[in-house]
């Protein structure tokens, strides 16, 4: 099914917003009475949690307008509801601006009658006070104002909503309106001419201002050069049905949008309650439901539901979008609607695919969507650059590259695993999230064995991955005998160049190993373990197959066997050290 | 293969033919200033590959089917473009020039990835036609045989060019899906253009497309 009918749907079953209507922030609201008291003016910004003013967040009657002057119903800026213009205004046009808000609030209350509401306002309106009114401090021209009687929104009454839905449809249909078949809903309608509500631009990175996710806005675009929807039928209940179905999940904890990234993508589920999805999607997964969800792999169920769903094809589907601004238009990147369980079996296989062992803990851990981007950042020495920070060199489409593999279940593009090797390099710096991301390169993403281990594998002999792990052991013997007074390690010096080059670090490193070995073995207290470290080198070396010597430069995909032999050893031997210490003490 | 297809008005099964390419892009109307691509080929690109292939002003071609072979699977592209081109008119009046530099565009398009389709179409003949309908359909099958064409065949927009041959027994791909309502033909009758929609519908891989399709906007009141 195509994605703006997904959407209708999505905003049929979970918005109960009215038609035509966006959220936006108001900072004044005007009280009006019916029995006479004066009307006032106030300010309704409160602080946050971090002390600035924040204006009131509500859904009024809103309607896309470019530059063109067109009133909104019952609240709008300020130059519009009480005509006050400011530096950045033309006094022609804001008085424009306000004789059309008077105007269009005027009509509504001739429809609407003997109401008191349209009673007030419209003897608020002749009367003209407010036009002796003190201007607040501060205020600009083009701040939200919300207009009230008797301390209900005026754009909540049932008269406004309706009136604001017929005149949205007298300016959207455009001179020569026309009705017909429309390719959302598949019904006959009154068609638009162009899309009557925007998505706000602060949901959709990239954009340059509020963008409409169909638009043809260049002759180019359309059909046999004309602008506007005249050959892309759609009718108002679903031209407004799907940009607030969007803006709904854009705002929702289901959208992933992170600072730096060019897209933001949001998921919903059709036919089963999205709770089951939200604990093991990547960002929010839940260990327990991860725990059951890999279970269930495990045991084959996954896999024949995803079989079975396909055949019969299942009527729970789980859709993502992921949404990218191109100025005023929305670029969709990436549209997924698949059988549930299949999203789930990929889901299930991700989570499979990016264990990995830690320094630090004894088990291998899982790593979420934000640390696993995080990782692919610069090293500042003890921590990542901020999402947002210009010098964190973070690819902007790591994100949709993450998430296409969670979900899709495709594999990770070759950029991916090129750049997290060049920053390994760069910073000299490899953690559990970066080797998880060589490793989620590394796996086929459809199967469920993964082709790499999360922690050591000892019966691998590719000869790079031996190569990672003898490097790691040389950094330690190095650590152990030089009791971690260094100014610079091994691995500090080495490591940038043996991760595309491992022999000639690898050949330095056993030369020199000669010496620290020596210096251990003189010690009383460590002489086991100048053993032990040796003995480790000689089994490892000995797995390695010699007429199969490294390439001078290595593959990409070696290189990533490299990094995963060294964290892996290195992992495996910080786990020892604390099971002896464990054991001492 | 072919026993579930209708016949032709003389009750002949209809012709087909294999095209493949490395990419595809059917534009789905609504999503068209950032395209996005339909899952299948249209009616209306099928055409196109047909009319490449053979084409008279003696009959014109009716797909009834098209067989989706390989595995729907996507890519994106984001590239320059222009805003800046001229209507027919505009270029036969010659009243401007086209500065394309001046006039760049940046469009994204999520295109089809490895496509392969199997086209079932029949022949319907105009009134002046002067052969039958099982001549034309020989002319069709001799030139997809010897590899002929007007010009090349394209999958949906003319950067991507497809390969065409005749058909093999390939399986096509398992599954269903709704593919929402598609453009089914586009009528000119001098200046005015009229679109007719049908719901399209992936079943086992192939989509079926009814004779005629839905027409679309009417004027208010008419």
């Amino acid at each position: 099914m195509m994605l703006l009918q997904r959407l209708v749907q999505y905003a049929e079953e979970t918005t109960d917003s009215a038609p035509f209507h966006r959220e936006r922030e108001f900072v004044w609201r005007i009280d009006l009475f019916s029995d006479g008291r004066p009307a006032r003016l106030t300010d309704i910004r409160e602080p946050d949690a971090k002390g600035r003013l924040r204006g009131f967040r509500e859904s009024t009657p809103a309607m896309t307008r470019s530059i063109q002057v067109a009133a909104q119903l019952g609240a709008d800026d300020v130059q519009y509801v009480l005509g006050w213009g400011d530096d950045t205004t033309k006094p022609d046009r804001v008085a424009q601006c306000h004789q059309q808000f008077i105007e269009l609030v005027s009509a509504w209350a001739d429809t609407a009658g003997h109401e008191p509401a349209a009673e007030t306002v419209r003897a608020f309106y002749r009367d003209g006070d407010y036009t002796h009114w003190e201007r607040p401090e501060g205020y600009g021209a083009k701040q939200g104002v919300l207009l009230a009687v008797d301390g209900q929104l005026l754009s909540k009454a049932h008269s406004a909503i309706r009136f604001w839905t017929d005149e949205v449809t007298r300016r959207k249909s455009g001179k020569d309106a026309a009705a017909g078949l429309c390719l959302v809903c598949g019904r006959h309608g009154a068609l638009v001419k162009t899309i009557p509500t925007k998505i706000a631009a602060r949901l959709v990175p990239g954009a340059g201002n509020d963008v409409a996710l169909v638009s043809v806005n260049e002759n180019v675009f359309g059909y046999g050069l004309t602008t506007s929807l005249a050959h892309t039928p759609i009718c108002f209940t679903c031209g407004n049905a799907f940009s607030t179905g969007l803006t709904h999940l854009l705002g929702s904890e289901h959208a992933y949008r992170l600072p730096g990234q060019d897209s933001v993508m949001a998921w919903w589920v059709v036919g089963a309650p999205p709770r089951d999805v939200y604990d093991v999607m990547p960002r929010t997964a839940d260990p327990g439901a991860v725990r059951r969800l890999l279970s269930r792999l495990r045991s084959g169920d996954l896999d024949r539901a995803a079989a079975l769903a396909d055949q019969q094809e299942s009527s729970e589907r789980f859709c993502s979008v992921t949404l990218g601004g191109n100025n005023s238009r929305i670029m969709v990147r990436d549209w997924i609607d698949m059988p549930l369980t299949s999203a789930l079996r990929n889901l299930a296989l991700w989570h499979e695919h990016s264990h990995m062992v830690s320094e630090w803990e004894d088990e291998p851990q899982r790593h979420g969507l934000a640390i696993l981007l995080m990782a692919t950042g610069r090293w500042e020495g003890s921590r990542y650059a901020d999402h947002s920070s210009r010098s964190a060199r973070r690819p902007e489409h790591i994100q949709r590259d993450l998430l296409a593999r969670a979900l899709r279940g495709v594999a990770l593009p070759p950029s991916v695993p090129h750049h997290v090797l060049r920053r390994i390099g760069a910073d000299g710096h490899i953690d559990s999230a970066r080797a998880a991301l060589l490793r989620l390169a590394l796996c086929d993403p459809k199967k469920k064995e993964p082709s790499v281990t999360a922690g050591l594998d000892e019966k691998n002999q590719d000869t790079a991955y031996l190569f990672g792990r003898i490097f790691s052991v040389l950094e330690q013997i190095q650590y152990a005998a030089s009791e971690g007074k260094l100014n610079a390690t091994f691995g500090d010096r080495h490591l940038a160049g043996a991760v595309a080059n491992p022999t000639p670090a690898v050949a330095a490193g056993r030369k020199l190993a000669s010496a620290w070995l020596a210096k251990l073995r003189r010690r009383p207290n460590t002489r086991a373990k100048a053993v032990a470290f040796a003995e480790t080198l000689d089994l490892i070396a000995d797995l390695a197959d010699a007429s199969k010597p490294l390439p001078t430069y290595l593959p990409a995909r070696r290189q990533m066997q490299f990094v995963l032999g060294y964290h892996q050893q290195r992992a495996h031997d910080r786990e020892q050290a604390r099971a002896r210490k464990a054991a001492q003490s | 293969m072919r026993e579930e297809l209708s016949p032709s008005a003389s009750g002949e099964p209809p012709v087909s033919v294999q095209v493949w390419g490395p990419g595809a892009l059917f534009t789905r109307p609504e999503l068209k200033a950032e395209r996005v691509s339909y899952p299948v080929m249209t009616p209306t690109a099928a055409i196109g590959v047909l009319e490449a292939i053979f084409w008279k002003p003696e009959f014109r071609w009716r797909p009834v089917a098209i067989d989706v072979l390989n595995p729907i699977r996507q890519f994106t592209q984001r590239r320059n473009e222009t805003t800046d081109l001229v209507s027919p008119s505009d270029a036969l009046l010659r009243r401007r020039t086209v500065d394309t530099a001046e006039n760049r565009t940046q469009r994204h398009a999520v295109c089809l990835r490895d496509v392969a389709y199997r086209i079932h179409a029949h022949v319907e003949l105009e009134p002046h036609a002067t052969k039958n309908e099982a001549a034309y359909r020989d002319q069709f099958r001799r030139r997809v045989e010897r590899g002929q064409c007007f010009h090349q065949p394209y999958l949906g927009t003319r950067e991507f060019s497809a390969y065409f041959g005749k058909i093999d027994e390939r399986e096509r791909i398992t599954g269903h899906s709704d593919l929402g309502v598609m453009l089914h033909s586009v009528r000119r009758r001098g200046e005015d253009v009229a679109f007719s929609w049908f719901t399209a519908r992936l079943e086992n891989g192939r989509m079926h497309i009814p004779r005629t399709g839905i027409t679309a906007a009417q004027p208010v009141g008419a």
